[in-house]
């Protein structure tokens, strides 16, 4: 093939990504490209019913559950601001300033391990969480199914949702609902997958050139990998709060201040960033990864030491740019 | 020399042996359907539990590569030494945590290219989950089983029907099949014999067995 027939081949991304991928070494990082849905694992392979998705939307959008009925999950993870709360910090139903940022919801039914520090071993696990802790939510959850227990719009949709469940209305069924909301909160169609579908203008010549440092010279591909640009795994990256993270939940030399990668669907849209959102914009980001290696410390290893020109620092944020494809969600009406 | 012929005499002395056995001891076959109401299980172990024959001096590996093991479920006997290997561009790490089964192990970290061994000092007749401490999402099996006629099946997701068949001297009889988050099935089976049982998980009937024995 001409080189003028390369730049005009429709398939030219996919060849681009090809290409990284003949040259780097045998042993590699999962590909980047469009999540499966098949690739999704539901609680017991069971997909949820349409019920179900709609049942956990509502009670997402309700403040019944917390304590003074004034915060949902929607509070802080609003989707608005990127199932998020665009401040450095959550803030609890009283104003507790919690301890880390607020994290989004975007593809998370592909994730494994949840919160910052992966506590939780499942979204229905997590969706409880909040609802329990007193400096959230601050609701014990028996008062919660006393509460939805006296709304008939609840009593109905329970036990249309959950024909088997005896009773319909519990702890089981409130995590159920609200993890099979969460998982249909998919963003798969970004300019970058209509790039990989072989769209070559879907994504800017800055977008382009910063997706080959991405998967090159600034090594984001060491933990920002698969399709939703994350490793799930637990790092050390150099953001000095004191926070020991991960440690918490498991032993290990190297879960010392280790955070979980949070993927990078939307991230345009997800900020402040970091576990502690210390960091304000995408560019910033970026520098963080060319400066903390050079302060040493107790870094993953997978933090290489990279260098990039203030251009090549641009590129990277245009890359990021085009993972951006909102999921508009509209209310749901509380009863 | 001397240790070389006495190896050629072990040798000569095995292949003896085993020529003398040979009549008496047919191989059989054991085979197979599993079929699945939904999505199947990644893996499947299936094992004669009557045979404790396997080589506890053999190292076995278990390798990491691409950001998973490359095996999804490694079989073991108790006492014998795993090799973990990571073949990798990243750095990786391997522990266990199952109280039940005894199994506390954590390598600590696995550079690139690195190899750590492992004794095997936990139950036998144990499945147990190993995984990395920095990425989550890799697991994989390891089943202490001191049995010499084991298949490890790794599913086509995508397919609902899956085969196998397995090698088995007459005299090893009892039958034994592993799948994650399902109940364990076992039964004996004779030459000739058929069994048939529901795959069951969290009680509900997710699939069927169909083993024949020739
Ligand atoms: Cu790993």
């Amino acid at each position: 093939m001409c080189l003028k027939a390369f730049v005009r081949s429709p398939f030219r991304g996919l060849w681009l990504v090809l290409g990284l991928l003949l040259i780097t070494p045998l042993a590699a990082q999962p590909p980047i490209g469009t999540p499966d849905e098949f690739d999704i694992e539901y609680p017991d392979d069971e997909e949820p019913s349409a019920e179900q998705v709609a049942l956990g939307k509502t009670l997402f959008f309700d403040t019944r559950l917390s304590g003074k009925q004034n915060m949902s999950c929607a509070s802080c993870h609003n989707p608005d601001l990127g199932f998020g709360d665009g401040l450095e910090k959550g803030v609890g139903s009283d104003g507790t300033i919690l301890g880390r940022n607020t994290p989004h919801l975007y593809n998370l039914a592909w994730n494994a391990l949840f919160f910052w520090d992966g506590r939780a071993a499942s979204l229905e696990e997590q969706a409880l969480g909040p609802i329990e802790s007193d400096v959230e939510m601050n609701l014990q959850l028996p008062e919660l199914i006393k509460r939805l227990k006296a709304v008939p719009f609840y009593q109905k949709h329970f036990a249309e949702a959950y024909p088997d469940q005896k009773p319909a209305i519990s702890e089981t069924t409130i995590g159920h609902a609200i993890a099979s909301f969460e998982r249909t909160l998919i963003s798969d169609n970004a300019p970058f997958d209509r790039f990989m579908k072989g769209e070559t203008e879907a994504m800017s010549e800055e977008a382009r050139r910063g997706m080959a440092l991405f998967l090159g010279k600034a090594r984001c591909i060491n933990c920002h990998n698969g399709p939703n640009f994350t490793d799930n795994g637990f790092h050390n990256i150099g953001v000095a709060s004191g926070d020991v993270g991960r440690a918490a939940v498991q032993k290990g030399v190297t879960t010392q201040g280790a955070f979980k990668t949070p993927g990078l669907r939307n991230v345009l849209l997800t900020g402040p960033y970091m576990h502690d959102g210390s960091i304000g914009s995408l560019g910033a980001v970026v520098q963080h990864y060319i400066d903390a290696p050079k302060k040493g410390g107790k870094l993953s290893p997978q933090m290489e030491k990279i260098e990039l020109s203030d251009l090549e620092i641009l590129d990277l944020v245009a890359f990021m740019g085009a993972l951006t494809d909102p999921v508009p969600v509209t209310p749901a009406k509380v009863p | 020399m001397v240790c070389d012929a006495l190896n050629l005499r072990r040798a000569v002395l095995a292949v003896a042996l085993a020529a003398a056995f040979l009549p008496y001891s047919h191989a059989g076959e054991i085979s197979g359907t599993l079929s699945f109401v939904k999505k199947p299980p990644s893996v499947v172990l299936v094992y004669m539990a009557d045979d404790t024959g396997a080589d506890k001096g053999k190292k076995r590996k278990l390798d990491q590569k691409d950001q998973q093991f490359t095996k999804k479920m490694l079989v073991a006997p108790k006492g014998s030494k795993i090799s973990f290997i990571n073949s990798d561009n990243t750095d990786h790490n391997v522990y266990a945590a199952d109280t039940d089964a005894g199994a506390d192990f954590d390598i600590g970290l696995a550079p690139p290219g690195s190899t750590i061994d492992q004794e095997v000092n936990w139950a036998e007749n144990a499945v147990i989950r190993v995984g990395c401490k920095i990425h989550p999402k890799m697991r994989a099996y390891v089943a202490t089983v001191d049995s010499r006629y084991n298949q490890v099946l790794e599913l086509d997701r995508t397919k609902q029907d899956h085969t196998f068949a397995l090698e088995v001297p007459d005299t090893v009889t009892l039958v034994r099949v592993w799948l994650p988050n399902y109940e364990p099935v076992e039964f004996t089976l004779e030459k000739g014999g058929e069994h048939k049982v529901d795959l069951i998980k969290k009680g509900k009937v997710y699939g069927t067995l169909t083993v024949s024995r020739k």
